[in-house]
């Protein structure tokens, strides 16, 4: 497998917060990598150094592609839509990738559709629900076609019905991606690779099963194992 | 946040959105001066006029409630600067309440401002209501703005809503926990607060707009054409202000 992204003693200060502290990974074609860790543990902010949108020290290389062919899924899709209607919300990336009016035309069909929201063009994104939002704002990067996706928290705050959607929509993704989530049965059902951060520090790695069935290694870092929860209700 | 725009009904479909935005910003600013540089306003004139923009506004399916709730919030704003004129002592006396004087040329002087701020303000709320803010963006650009000033209206546009989200979001919050209507002390907890969200907020919308490949330029797929229907359209507005200067 090529690499497409390579992280070498990545480290993010906040003020005087350290959110990222040494982190080194590889990420290779065509890889589902899960990012699991409690609040604060720098999941969010591994995704906006990767994309280039906060300042970092060490390296962070895009060996065969460019950091614009990286596209970010933001965790509030209040944020990652501002567009007056849906249309224009996922025309936006295209069009800043300078395709021409059909091809722009297409790639929002496209990525509605795959969405499962064809139809929506013309509505206005704050008018939406919350898991139609999440759908338009995935629809946003689909439509940039990017060899490497991230989402930030992707199922966070949604109905069982919309996470189900959510996840099989990652799921039909046949691209490299990294996902930042609590959401463990997430995780479990789309990615072969996760890892563990903790207060900034890469904590583990490795193949998701092991790294879920593995409770002690979750509870020591702040995450409850799935079954453990099943067992709370 | 469900609130509504300036430009709600921007999207609409009619002949007047339809038109070609360049054409509509130039015809909404050549009434606008025809209007302006007129020294005085006979009150025909003014309802002519007048009636030429609620026609416009009734071709455009927009309601007349809309247009005319946004001129009496803007008029105010615009006719203070011609209060001083009300008071100033030009022409024979018109009438005097509890010692302040009005002069009849004063009065029609103040009249013409009224007249004047009316169209103005009533020929731009019609042009924003007719146009998304996107296109009139890329008018702008493509009649050479420079585009510094373009970004910053652009800006401006989407910070002002987002101040207005975060000062709704602000007050939603206090008001759920208090069963009092909020003090001055809260009023200004909660204006500081929108402008604290809304920055912050802003700076998240410009990471997710980055993220998409954003770099200062205003792209969009509105790559109007001048039509035959514009050229009519052009060619009548011409005639109507021709014979508004010479009326």
């Amino acid at each position: 497998m090529e690499a497409l992204i390579k992280i070498e003693n990545l480290c993010v200060k906040y003020e005087e917060k350290v959110a990222l502290d040494g982190i080194d990974l590889i990420i290779n074609e065509g890889e589902k990598i899960g990012i699991i860790g409690p609040n604060g543990a720098g999941k969010s902010t591994l995704l906006l150094a990767i994309k280039g949108l906060i300042k970092f020290t060490g390296k962070i290389s895009f060996p065969g592609i460019r950091r614009s062919d990286v596209g970010l899924v933001f965790q509030n899709p209040d944020i990652q839509l501002f567009m007056p209607t849906v249309f224009d919300d996922v025309a936006f990336g295209p069009i800043n990738q300078n395709l021409t009016e059909t091809e722009v035309k297409v790639r929002v069909k496209e990525s509605l559709e795959k969405v499962g929201l064809s139809g929506f063009e013309k509505r206005p994104p704050h008018h939406l629900s919350e898991g139609e939002k999440k759908k338009v704002a995935i629809a946003t990067v689909l439509s940039m076609k990017p060899s490497v996706y991230l989402f930030d928290e992707p199922t966070t705050g949604l109905d069982p019905l919309s996470k189900y959607e959510i996840t099989k929509i990652l799921c039909s993704i046949d691209r490299t991606m990294l996902i930042a989530t609590h959401d463990l049965e997430l995780i479990s059902k789309v990615t072969d690779r996760t890892i563990i951060l903790n207060d900034g520090k890469l904590m583990a790695e490795g193949y998701t099963q092991d790294i879920l069935t593995n409770k002690e290694l979750l509870a020591r870092n702040k995450l409850y194992p799935l079954e453990q929860l099943l067992k709370c209700r | 946040m469900k609130h509504h725009f300036i430009d709600r009904y921007s999207n609409l479909e009619s002949p007047i959105h339809k038109l070609n935005t360049t054409l509509k910003l130039f015809l909404a600013v050549a009434l606008i001066i025809t209007t302006v540089i007129q020294s005085q306003i006979p009150a025909y004139k003014f309802v002519l006029i007048f009636a030429v923009l609620l026609i416009a506004l009734y071709t455009s399916h927009i309601p007349l409630t809309f247009f005319l709730k946004n001129l009496l919030i803007i008029l105010p704003f615009a006719c203070i600067g011609g209060l001083s004129i009300l008071f100033a002592n030009s022409g024979d006396l018109y009438s005097s309440f509890i010692g302040i004087k009005i002069y009849h040329q004063a009065l029609m002087n103040f009249i013409t401002i009224l007249e004047k701020s009316i169209i103005s303000i009533g020929t731009i709320i019609l042009f924003v209501s007719t146009t998304r803010f996107d296109h009139i963006l890329k008018s702008f650009q493509d009649i050479k703005v420079p585009s510094l000033i373009v970004a910053l209206l652009s800006f401006i546009y989407r910070y002002v809503f987002l101040v207005i989200d975060e000062f709704m979001r602000t007050k939603m919050a206090i008001v759920a926990r208090s069963s009092r209507q909020p003090t001055l002390t809260l009023w200004s907890y909660m204006i500081s607060r929108s402008f604290f969200g809304s920055l912050e907020r802003g700076e998240q919308i410009f990471q997710s707009m980055k993220a998409r490949g954003y770099n200062g330029t205003i792209k969009t797929l509105n790559n109007e054409n001048f039509t035959t229907g514009d050229g009519i359209i052009l060619f009548l507005c011409l005639i109507l202000y021709a014979l508004l200067w010479k009326l």
